[in-house]
């Protein structure tokens, strides 16, 4: 079996590009924003990409960053990967809305397949796949990459995971109750909800490790089999989910170090994870959550936090979680960067229709 | 790479407007689920039964996903109205799959795809790699168009509710059959793959076909 290795990695998010939002994720900084003019007569605090570029700008920024980081020439050689929760919908509904009609909307650019779409019309990829699993989109473009490359199908797999704030979501989140006015406090007492933002996250996974390469060791996915948006509250799904992805890396649970967590603020997801997480490692292995930093970018988050988690491995830095003084669990929570001996680390993504991924990185022991 | 599928079961519906008789009440017997079921959902569970999956790995492929309710929310947007908290939870395009495990209580591992044209396609690729580790994979795509306001967009003319599904296994038999995507009127282009695999298959039940990677 061939190993999965992540030779490049780069971030577009409402704090910058790769180097800002690592700054701020292990920095404890946070770009959300509170707005009292989205919806009406509710304040939400949601994120937004600062104004200078278009999401096109920064999908191919964010791209092109990864051709800079590799030893790829170009992208005829490798498979593109997207996950995306709502593709084309933000351009969709600037055209509705002006129009009041659908008659100018092309139905191809409002899937979820005009990301892929607009990538290979200028980098010309070997072939294209989108996935689209709610907020569980581009960790399962993860965990297929990983398949593909241990399989042998490809040499190169580049997934992107890319999401754009858009009406539907910040309507539809407010609509089940569950937007916060504040900055999210994942897994904190008191805690009021999640922000809806948007993102890029782009990783090239190949066969043949650099000298920096970190690896995707072991991978799972799991369904609730419980109700369409709110997770099955006994943790049976997300158990099993990071059970197969153990397994997958033949680990043990005692052999993570670190656990960048779901932890979108919402009562249902923090409390059900937590329940998992302590069923699984106890309360000694150090858990954090990015949400509060970048907010909860849907589709992208998969990808997005599989950078956050690589560069924890790169640095040997335990990324903090901005806020962890009013704890709801005994969960062994990160309140500020520090250096620590990490070998793996584990991330969760958790979608609507209770589907469930958990990935595994590990430090690359070739190097 | 290439793997040898083999078709074990099939099923077709489709109508140029609304499926008639999917047969929900039998099917889902929880009232409360069924009230809250997408038209993908009723099409899917259907296309399920008549394959007899119940559980295992799904791969579901849907190019447009679940338009009735994305437009539902867009409309409540548009018209300053209230958001259907039941539309928005129906408005993820893996809906389908995942009201058809909550149906079934499978927790197996499920995946959507969508990719425009290639959709099918592409499903029986990811099908094919999961076949890798699983011994039977469902697979199903389907199209759910019917809503206000198609007309103006439907410019291929292309039949509004249309869904296909197979039970496949890895097979060491040969390969019987070589699909052509042809264009086939009223059939969206996102599922034209699988019609073509399926009617080459309609009365073959032996049918293995190659899939690369």
């Amino acid at each position: 079996m061939r190993k999965a290795y992540i030779n490049a990695t780069s971030i577009r998010s409402i704090c910058g590009n790769t180097k800002q939002t690592l700054d701020a994720v292990f920095n404890k900084k946070s770009s959300l924003t509170i707005l009292s003019d989205v919806v009406p007569d509710k304040t939400i605090c949601i994120g937004k990409f600062p104004d200078e570029s278009s999401f096109e700008e920064l999908l191919f920024d964010s791209v092109d960053e990864i051709l800079n980081e590799s030893n790829l020439q170009d992208y005829s050689n490798t498979l593109l990967l997207v996950g995306s929760s709502v593709g084309g919908m933000a351009t969709t509904e600037k055209i509705l809305f002006r129009d009041d009609s659908y008659k100018n909307i092309n139905v191809d650019s409002h899937t979820i397949n005009v990301i892929a779409y607009t990538l290979n019309k200028k980098y010309n990829f070997l072939a294209t796949r989108s996935f689209s699993t709610a907020c569980t989109s581009s960790a399962n473009a993860l965990k297929v990459a990983k398949e593909l490359i241990n399989v042998g199908a490809y040499d190169n797999v580049l997934v992107v995971g890319a999401d754009e704030t858009c009406s539907t979501t910040i309507f539809g989140f407010s609509a089940l109750g569950i937007l916060s006015d504040e900055v999210c406090r994942p897994f904190q007492n008191g805690r009021k909800g999640m922000n809806v933002s948007e993102g890029i996250g782009t990783l090239l996974l190949q066969n043949s490790s650099q000298d920096d390469s970190v690896e995707l060791v072991g991978v799972g996915a799991s369904s609730d089999a419980y109700h369409i948006a709110n997770p099955d509250p006994t943790a049976t799904g997300a158990k099993t989910s990071i059970g197969k992805a153990l397994a997958n890396a033949s680990l043990n649970p005692q052999d993570i170090d670190y656990i960048n967590a779901h932890g979108t603020g919402t009562m249902a997801n923090d409390t059900t994870e937590a329940k998992a997480i302590l069923n699984i490692f106890g309360d000694q292995v150090h858990v954090s959550s990015s949400k509060s930093n970048i907010g909860h970018t849907l589709g992208a988050a998969g990808a997005i936090e599989a950078v956050i988690c690589v560069q924890s491995l790169k640095k040997q830095l335990l990324p903090p979680q901005i806020y962890c003084a009013d704890n709801e669990n005994s969960l062994n929570y990160v309140d500020i960067a520090k250096n620590a001996k990490i070998g793996y680390v584990l991330s969760n993504s958790f979608a609507f229709g209770g589907n469930n991924t958990s990935l595994i990185f590990g430090a690359c022991l070739e190097n | 790479m290439k793997i040898n599928v083999e078709i074990t079961k099939k099923a077709f519906v489709h109508n140029k407007l609304k499926i008639e008789d999917l047969n929900e009440k039998e099917l889902v017997q929880k009232m409360l689920i069924r009230r809250r079921l997408s038209r993908s959902s009723r099409i899917l569970i259907n296309l399920a039964h008549k394959c007899d999956f119940t559980a295992g790995v799904m791969v579901y492929g849907s190019a447009y996903g679940e338009l009735i309710d994305t437009v539902n929310i867009l409309e409540a947007i548009k018209n300053n109205d209230m958001v259907s908290p039941s539309a928005f939870q129906n408005s993820v395009y893996n809906t389908a799959a995942s009201y058809h495990s909550i149906v079934h209580g499978n927790t197996s591992e499920i995946l959507t795809l969508s990719c425009g044209d290639e959709t099918s396609y592409n499903v029986m690729q990811q099908a094919a790699l999961s076949l890798l580790k699983e011994d039977e994979v469902f697979v199903c795509v389907v199209e759910a168009m019917n809503f206000d306001g198609v007309d103006s967009l439907n410019k291929c003319a292309n039949e509004l509710e249309y869904g296909i599904s197979f039970v496949l296994k890895q097979s060491e038999k040969e390969v019987n059959v070589i699909v052509q995507n042809k264009i086939q009127k009223g059939v969206p282009s996102s599922l034209s793959w699988m019609k073509n695999l399926y009617d080459l298959c309609e009365n073959n039940d032996g049918c293995v076909v190659e899939v690369e990677l």
